[in-house]
C-alpha cells in the first residue's frame, strides 16, 4: 500500500496542476451545491465534458473535489434561508435554521464547516485503508439488512418532536404513504397516481424537499407579523472552539462511522446517511426533545454524516464499479469515458491513480474549510436584504431549480404542493423532519422487505434472523421503546409543570 | 378553542383519508406470482397504521375539545376566538403570496421564463413591507437578467419560452 502512495504523492507533487483543479474543484461545488435545484450531481456532470483536456487522474481529481465541495455547500442555505441547497443538506436545515434564527448563523456556518471537514476526511482515511473490506462488507448486506437499516432509521420518529408523540407518527407515515406514489418497484403496477402519468415515477426527492422547506419558509416568512430581528443579519462565520468541537466528539464519531459505512453500500448515498445519522444523534442523545429547536449535535450529526458517505461511497465505485450513490453513477460515466473501467483490478493495476484520488479528496476536504468559510460570509451578505426582495427571489430560485432539473412543469407542481403541505404541517405543529425520514427511507425499506421476504420464500422467522439483520431490527425495537418511553416522560413532566 | 377545533378537523381528515387510501389500495389489480407481497403490501400496512394513529389523535382531540368546553361553560376561558384585525391582514397576506406563486407557475409556462419573473418579483415584493419602492421596481428585471443569463448561457440548461408571441419574445433573450 506504502508504495502506489508514495507514487501517487510524487504525481501530484510533480503536477501542480493537480493542486489548483481541485482548488477549483471544490468552489465550484461549494457553488452548485448552495444553489437550490443545481446540486452537486448538475456540477460534475457539467465537468465531464472538460475532463476530456486532463489526464483520467486529474479528471477524476476535479469530479471528486466538486463531489467534496458540493456536498458541504448545500448547508449554507439550509442554515441561513431553510432552503437546502442539495438533499444531502435537508436534514442540516432542521436544527441549522432554527439556529441561525436565534441570532447564530456564524456558529451553525462553523458547526456544519468543521463536521463537513472531519466526516469528509475520516471517510477519506476509511476509503484509503479499508476499500476493499469495506466493499466485501456491502457485499454482505442483502434487502433483509437494508431493511433492517432503514427501520432503523424510522424508529427515530418516535423521539423526533418534543410536542405530541401521534403528531409525529402520523407526520413520519405520512412521508412513507407519500413515497408509495408511482409505479410499484416489484409488480410495476400503479399506486395512487390516479391516472396521472408524471407521478408514475413517483414523488422525487429534490422538488419534495426544496418544497417542504424553502417555499413553505417564504410562506411561513409572510405569515409573521415582525420583521427579521437584526441579529439574523448579522454573520460572522465561526469555526467552533476545541472545546465545543469536544463536546460534539461522539457524535462526530458516531456519525462519520455511519457516514462511511452507509455511504459504501450501493444505491443508498449521503441523503440516507445524513437521516439516519441524525435519527441516531436524536436517539443517543440525553435531551431528545432539543434537536430541531437550533443545537449543534442536530447540526454537526448530518453534515458529518453526509461528509463521510462522500468518501464511503467511492469505496463500492472504486473497488466493485458498482455507484454507491447518484453523484458517483455520474463520476463512472466520466471514468468510463477515459477507457477506465472500476473494479477489483482497478485497485491493483492502476494504484496510482485511485491513491492520487484517495490524497486528492483529502486535499479538497482541507481546501473546504479555507473556501467554505469565505463563501458562508458572502452568501450570507444576502441576509441583509430585506425580504420583500430576498423572499421571492427564492421563490424564483426554487421554480427555474427544479424545473431545470427535468425541464419538467410537473416537478415544479410537486414542489408547490410540498411547500402547502410543509406550510401547513409547521402551522399545525406536525414534526417535519418525521415526514422527511418516512419520504427518504420509505422506498428503501419497502422494496428491501418485500425484496427479503421472497428470498426466504416468506418466512418472517428466516428473514429476521440474519445475524445483522437481527441485531438492527432489535437495535430498533429498543430505541422505539425508548423513544415512547422518553416521550411519555417529558409528558408527564410537562402536567405536572403545569398542574 | 379554535386551534383545538382545527387539530381535530385535521385528525379527522388524516384518519378518513388513510382509511380511503387503504380501500384505494385494497383494489390495487393482484399478480398471482408476488401474492404475498402484492402491490398492496406496504400501503396497506402503511395506511393501517396511520389510521390507527390518526384515530388515537382525533379521540385525544375530541378529549381536548371536551376539556375546553367545561372550562369554557364555567366562565374560566378568557379567549373568544375572534381573529383580530392584524391576523385577519396578515393571512390575506399569506393567502395574496399563495395566489401569486400559482399565478407565476402557469404563467412561467404560457408567458415563458424572464415575462412571468418579472411580473412575479414585482407584484410579490409589495406583499412583504418595505419601504424603498424604487429598489423593488429595479431588482426585478436585474435579477431577472442574472438568472437568464446564468441558466441559458453559463449552465446552459432550458428555460421555459412560452407560448405565441411571449416564445418570439423570449427568443430574443435566450
Amino acid at each position: 500500500m506504502l508504495e502506489p502512495f508514495a507514487e501517487a504523492i510524487a504525481y501530484m507533487i510533480g503536477n501542480p496542476t493537480t493542486f489548483l483543479l481541485i482548488v477549483f474543484a471544490v468552489i465550484w461545488g461549494i457553488t452548485f451545491g448552495s444553489v437550490p435545484g443545481l446540486t452537486g450531481i448538475v456540477g460534475v456532470a457539467l465537468l465531464i465534458p472538460f475532463t476530456f483536456v486532463f489526464d483520467p487522474t486529474e479528471g477524476l481529481l476535479l469530479l471528486g473535489g466538486v463531489y467534496v465541495g458540493s456536498t458541504f455547500g448545500g448547508s449554507i442555505s439550509a442554515i441561513l434561508f431553510n432552503t437546502p441547497g442539495s438533499p444531502e443538506a435537508a436534514c442540516t436545515a432542521l436544527d441549522g435554521y432554527p439556529m441561525a434564527k436565534r441570532g447564530q448563523a456564524g456558529r451553525a456556518l462553523g458547526i456544519a464547516l468543521s463536521a463537513s471537514a472531519i466526516g469528509g476526511i475520516f471517510g477519506t482515511v476509511v476509503l484509503t485503508l479499508f476499500a476493499p473490506p469495506m466493499a466485501r462488507l456491502a457485499l454482505s448486506f442483502g434487502p433483509p439488512e437494508y431493511f433492517a437499516l432503514a427501520v432503523l432509521g424510522i424508529t427515530a420518529i418516535s423521539g423526533i418532536g418534543g410536542g405530541s408523540l401521534l403528531k409525529g407518527l402520523t407526520a413520519g407515515l405520512l412521508g412513507l404513504g407519500v413515497a408509495t406514489i408511482g409505479l410499484d418497484p416489484i409488480t410495476g403496477m400503479q399506486r395512487y397516481t390516479f391516472g396521472n402519468l408524471g407521478l408514475l415515477t413517483g414523488v422525487s426527492f429534490v422538488p419534495a424537499i426544496i418544497g417542504m422547506f424553502a417555499l413553505a419558509e417564504v410562506l411561513q416568512r409572510v405569515s409573521e407579523s415582525h420583521h427579521t430581528p437584526e441579529s439574523t443579519t448579522k454573520v460572522s462565520t465561526q469555526l467552533p472552539t476545541f472545546r465545543e468541537l469536544l463536546a460534539t466528539r461522539i457524535t462526530l464519531l458516531r456519525s462519520s462511522t455511519v457516514g462511511a459505512i452507509i455511504g459504501a453500500l450501493p444505491g443508498v448515498g449521503a441523503t440516507t446517511a445524513a437521516f439516519i445519522s441524525y435519527s441516531e444523534a436524536v436517539r443517543w442523545s440525553k435531551h431528545p426533545e432539543a434537536f430541531g429547536t437550533g443545537i449543534a449535535e442536530g447540526i454537526a450529526a448530518p453534515e458529518a454524516a453526509n461528509n463521510s458517505a462522500v468518501g464511503g461511497s467511492m469505496i463500492p465505485l472504486l473497488a466493485l464499479g458498482i455507484p454507491g450513490s447518484a453523484t458517483t453513477a455520474v463520476m463512472l460515466g466520466g471514468l468510463t469515458i477515459h477507457g477506465i473501467i472500476p473494479g477489483p483490478l482497478l485497485m491493483q493495476q492502476n494504484s496510482q491513480l485511485v491513491y492520487s484520488v484517495f490524497i486528492g479528496m483529502m486535499l479538497a476536504n482541507v481546501l473546504m474549510l479555507l473556501f467554505g468559510l469565505p463563501a458562508a460570509r458572502y452568501f450570507a451578505l444576502i441576509l441583509r436584504a430585506p425580504y420583500a426582495l430576498v423572499g421571492p427571489a427564492i421563490v424564483v430560485l426554487c421554480m427555474t431549480g427544479v424545473y431545470a432539473l427535468n425541464s419538467n412543469p410537473f416537478d415544479v407542481a410537486v414542489m408547490l404542493l410540498m411547500g402547502a403541505t410543509g406550510f401547513l404541517l409547521r402551522r399545525l405543529q406536525y414534526p417535519v423532519a418525521s415526514f422527511i425520514i418516512g419520504l427518504v427511507l420509505g422506498p428503501i425499506a419497502e422494496l428491501s422487505l418485500r425484496q427479503g421476504l421472497m428470498i426466504v420464500d416468506y418466512s418472517y422467522w428466516a428473514f429476521a434472523s440474519r445475524p445483522i439483520t437481527a441485531v438492527l431490527l432489535l437495535a430498533s425495537l429498543a430505541s422505539l421503546v425508548y423513544g415512547f418511553y422518553g416521550q411519555y416522560r417529558r409528558h408527564r413532566a410537562r402536567q405536572t409543570a403545569v398542574g | 378553542m379554535g386551534k383545538a377545533i382545527v387539530n381535530l378537523a385535521v385528525a379527522g381528515f388524516f384518519f378518513l383519508g388513510s382509511i380511503w387510501l387503504w380501500c384505494i389500495a385494497d383494489g390495487f389489480p393482484t399478480s398471482p406470482r408476488y401474492s404475498q407481497v402484492d402491490t398492496d403490501f406496504w400501503p396497506k400496512l402503511v395506511f393501517g397504521l396511520m389510521a390507527l394513529t390518526t384515530g388515537g389523535q382525533v379521540i385525544s382531540s375530541i378529549l381536548g375539545l371536551r376539556a375546553q368546553l367545561k372550562a369554557w361553560n364555567a366562565g374560566l376561558a378568557t379567549n373568544t376566538g375572534m381573529p383580530s384585525a392584524q391576523s385577519v391582514f396578515i393571512s390575506l397576506r399569506v393567502i395574496a403570496m399563495a395566489i401569486l406563486i400559482m399565478a407565476y407557475y402557469f404563467g412561467f409556462q404560457y408567458l415563458g421564463f424572464s415575462i412571468a419573473t418579472l411580473l412575479f418579483l414585482w407584484l410579490a415584493s409589495f406583499t412583504v413591507s418595505f419601504k424603498m419602492a424604487a429598489v423593488k421596481i429595479l431588482f426585478a428585471p436585474l435579477f431577472t437578467l442574472i438568472l437568464v443569463f446564468i441558466f441559458t448561457r453559463v449552465l446552459a440548461l432550458p428555460l421555459p419560452r412560452g407560448v405565441g408571441v411571449f416564445y418570439d419574445i423570449s427568443l430574443l433573450l435566450y
